[in-house]
């Protein structure tokens, strides 16, 4: 089985939670959580086996920067660009077992303002500039794709995310920075 | 009035109460909310296509140009027979000529931001975003939500128009 960057659950977090942040962020950023339930859910970051292949691509004028959860060394990708142009951002997430269905899965894509490139921990999601989330149900090598045109945000360092969420212990991810300067 | 954080809370709570028998038969829920500022926003619901534009109006929120707008919206699959492989979600914010337009403008041009998704659509399905973009152009914008591929005669949508000044 291919190994991925996973993360392991230490609070509560889980699809409901999650959904529930979105349903009452209410348009105010100020009355999200700062600490989400997807924040908890990415405390510790360990490589383990992957249910689901995830693949990001992020694209702006000649930049381009592709990413996947399979295991690497290295640091975490960084694609540079600058403030006010577009940014396109696809995704895939695919089921790797032949025969096994994954049921209420979450699928969650976050572009949130972040302190430092590299930065360990998730942002709060009160700075975030564009976060999607679906919920389905993955039969055996099922793919779920997403296709986002973006404004690139103003000056700063941003962490793109992407990742399942359901009710197992381990969760599959994948993580690029956006610096914009 | 601004959207306040109680009767925001409320209505969502009363949404999420409320299931499937407030979509009258209709395949979808779509809650889609706009805002600006502190003072204004506005929100539309579900509406059917054909015809192209609906038949609800549309709310127009008035903007000033470089301010941040927060887009949000929630859908919810209240159809509850089978899963439909391969459907979407498409979302958008695209120029247009005027207030009300009858016709959705093509996305090859004057497109603010867009995304689709493409997934394996499950009774009770969720799918939601939230995002803050900048309209830094003076015009009239339609902000678009909607259902692809559902396999149904028609597919639901929700739109808001956005007038920069």
């Amino acid at each position: 089985m291919a190994r991925c960057f996973t993360v392991r659950r230490t609070g509560v977090g889980g699809a409901t939670l999650l959904l529930a942040v979105l349903l009452t962020g209410c348009l105010r950023s100020a009355d999200v959580p700062s600490k989400s339930p997807g924040d908890e859910a990415t405390s510790t970051t360990i490589t383990g086996p992957c249910r689901y292949e995830i693949q990001l691509t992020l694209e702006s004028g000649d930049q381009h920067l592709a990413a996947a959860n399979v295991a690497r060394a290295g640091p975490r990708p960084v694609l540079a660009v600058h403030p006010g142009r577009q940014l396109s951002v696809d995704w895939e997430v695919t089921n790797l077992s032949k025969d096994k269905a994954y049921k209420d899965v979450t699928l969650h894509f976050v572009l949130v303002a972040a302190s430092k490139l590299s930065q360990a921990e998730a942002p709060p999601l009160d700075l975030v500039e564009t976060e999607n989330a679906l919920t389905m149900d993955f039969d055996p090598a099922a793919r779920s794709e997403g296709h986002l045109q973006l404004q690139i945000p103003p000056v700063g360092v941003y962490q793109v995310r992407i990742e399942t969420i359901d009710d197992a212990p381990e969760q599959d991810q994948i993580v690029v920075d956006l610096d914009v300067k | 009035m601004g959207i306040h954080r109680t009767s925001c809370c409320f209505a969502v709570v009363a949404f999420l109460l409320s299931g499937p028998q407030m979509a009258r038969g209709e395949h979808f829920t779509i809650d889609l909310k706009v805002a600006a500022g502190d003072d204004r926003s506005c929100s539309a619901v579900s509406d059917q296509s054909p015809p192209e534009a609906g038949v609800l109006p549309r709310p127009v929120l008035r903007v000033a140009r470089g301010e941040v707008v927060t887009l949000q919206f929630i859908m919810t699959n209240v159809y509850p027979h089978g899963t439909i492989k391969g459907a979407g979600v498409r979302f958008y914010v695209v120029r247009q000529q005027e207030i009300s337009q009858k016709s959705v403008p093509p996305l090859d041009a004057g497109v603010v931001t867009q995304g689709n998704f493409v997934f394996n659509l499950k009774p009770k399905a969720r799918i939601g975003s939230r995002m803050r973009i900048r309209l830094d152009e003076p015009g009239v914008y339609l902000l678009r939500v909607e259902t692809q591929r559902t396999m149904s005669t028609h597919e639901h949508f929700s739109a808001i128009d956005i007038e920069v000044k």
